[in-house]
Formats: structure tokens, C-alpha cells, sequence
């Protein structure tokens, strides 16, 4: 994905409609976009084969506004990266087709992970560390997403829709581990790299 | 004449979406895949301007 961001940018300054000082801005531009439009297009492949494109939206959905804030765990490769996003997706949705939460479980579930998110929120990443200012703008927003998702479940709740309540909280959970796995990971490049 | 305009056209959009998952990678702690390459630290420079 590098390589091909890389060829882009180039493509794009000799054109000349961007200027040579700010292709290293453009070309991590186009390497973020690709790498998800990649895994996005996987994943809604992989959802479309399984027909389960509601589940799809709503996990993707909350996934992508709790970690854009919340943080979590990144893998150091694309390929890793890219294994593990679809893996942990497709997992999800099986997981959930096959097993559900009781309505008293998932909401206690979405209830717990909510404040654990919070309270770690936002998890930072070696190659993405967050100003004062950044982490305190990515808790408000965090809050605010966790909001929504518990005003979500509780219209999921009362409209009787226990399977997507139960989506929900798995999907809660997820982003949970995955913010603490984030936490140990970023501890133990951050200690390596003080060594250095 | 017509496939250049098409060209730069074409650039100027990529150089667009370019720039919003830049900007967009700024504003946020992560993304939403798992896979988080070394910000630049231009584009760093370029948020708090």
C-alpha cells in the first residue's frame, strides 16, 4: 500500500497541482485511504457472501466512531493489520449469528465496556501520540459516541430487536480489548524505545 | 488539450481526498482499521496553523 500511495503522490505533484514540499502530507493521505478502502471493501464483501449487511453496517458503524476516538490497538504492517480487521469482523458477525447475548447480559456488557472505554479513552499509538488538547477532544467525542450507542441499544431494546442489542454489546467489547491490548502494546514500544 | 484537463482534474481530486484522510487521521486517535503508519510531521505542523 506504501508503494502504491507513493506512486500516487508522485503522480499527483507532476501534475502540479499540489506543491513538491507537501508530498510526504499527500502520499499518508492516500496510504490511510487505501489501506481502508481496502479492508472496508473486504469486509463488506465478506458481509454480502454471509447476507449480513444490517450487521455489518452497525458494527462497522460503531467500530469506526468508537476506535476514530476511543483508540485501540495497531498492528505494525498493513498485512498483519489487514488479517486481523477482516478476522476480528468476520468472527464478530459469525459469533453473533450463531450465539446471542440474553437482553440482561448485553446490556450489562455495553454497560461496562462503556465506562472501561471511557476511562481509557484515548488510547494512544506510537506512531500517532496525542497533545493534551487531542486527548481531551477525543474523550468528549468519545462520550458523546457512547452515548449514542447506549440510546441505540436501548431503541433496539424496546423495539424488541434483542440480536442487534446483542451485536452491540459484542461490539462494545471488542473495542475494549482491543483498547487495552492497545495500552500493554503502546507501554511496551514506549519502554523498548526509551532503552534505545 | 482535453485528456490533460481530464489529468489534472483527476489530481486535483485525489489531492483532495488525499488531504480530508489526512486531516481526518489528525483530528482522531486512530483509524478505523488497525494499521496506524508514522504520521508526518507536516501534516502535524499543518493542524495547528
Amino acid at each position: 500500500m506504501k508503494q502504491l500511495s507513493e506512486k500516487i503522490a508522485k503522480y499527483v505533484i507532476k501534475t502540479g497541482v499540489v506543491s513538491p514540499e507537501l508530498y510526504v502530507v499527500y502520499q499518508y493521505g492516500f496510504q490511510i485511504g487505501l489501506e481502508m478502502l481496502c479492508c472496508f471493501v473486504t469486509c463488506l464483501s465478506i458481509a454480502i457472501y454471509m447476507h449480513m449487511i444490517p450487521e455489518f453496517a452497525i458494527f462497522t458503524g460503531i467500530f469506526m466512531l468508537l476506535r476514530t476516538y476511543a483508540g485501540g490497538v495497531h498492528l505494525n504492517s498493513f498485512g498483519s493489520c489487514f488479517i486481523c480487521s477482516v478476522t476480528v469482523q468476520t468472527i464478530a458477525m459469525y459469533f453473533n449469528s450463531k450465539y446471542k447475548f440474553t437482553v440482561g447480559t448485553a446490556w450489562l456488557l455495553i454497560l461496562v465496556s462503556a465506562i472501561l472505554i471511557l476511562k481509557a479513552a484515548p488510547v494512544e499509538c506510537i506512531n500517532r501520540e496525542l497533545d493534551d488538547a487531542e486527548k481531551e477532544h477525543c474523550k468528549k467525542v468519545t462520550m458523546k459516541v457512547l452515548i449514542a450507542v447506549i440510546v441505540f441499544a436501548g431503541c433496539c431494546t424496546l423495539a424488541g430487536i434483542p440480536d442487534i442489542l446483542s451485536l452491540v454489546a459484542l461490539t462494545s467489547f471488542i473495542i475494549l480489548i482491543s483498547q487495552y491490548v492497545g495500552i500493554l502494546k503502546y507501554k511496551i514500544e514506549k519502554s523498548k524505545n526509551k532503552r534505545r | 488539450m482535453k485528456v490533460k484537463d481530464v489529468k489534472k482534474q483527476s489530481a486535483k481530486m485525489l489531492a483532495y481526498v488525499s488531504l480530508k484522510f489526512g486531516k481526518m487521521s489528525a483530528d482522531s486517535a486512530c483509524c478505523y482499521i488497525y494499521h496506524q503508519p508514522k504520521m508526518p510531521e507536516a501534516l502535524k505542523n499543518m493542524k495547528q496553523s
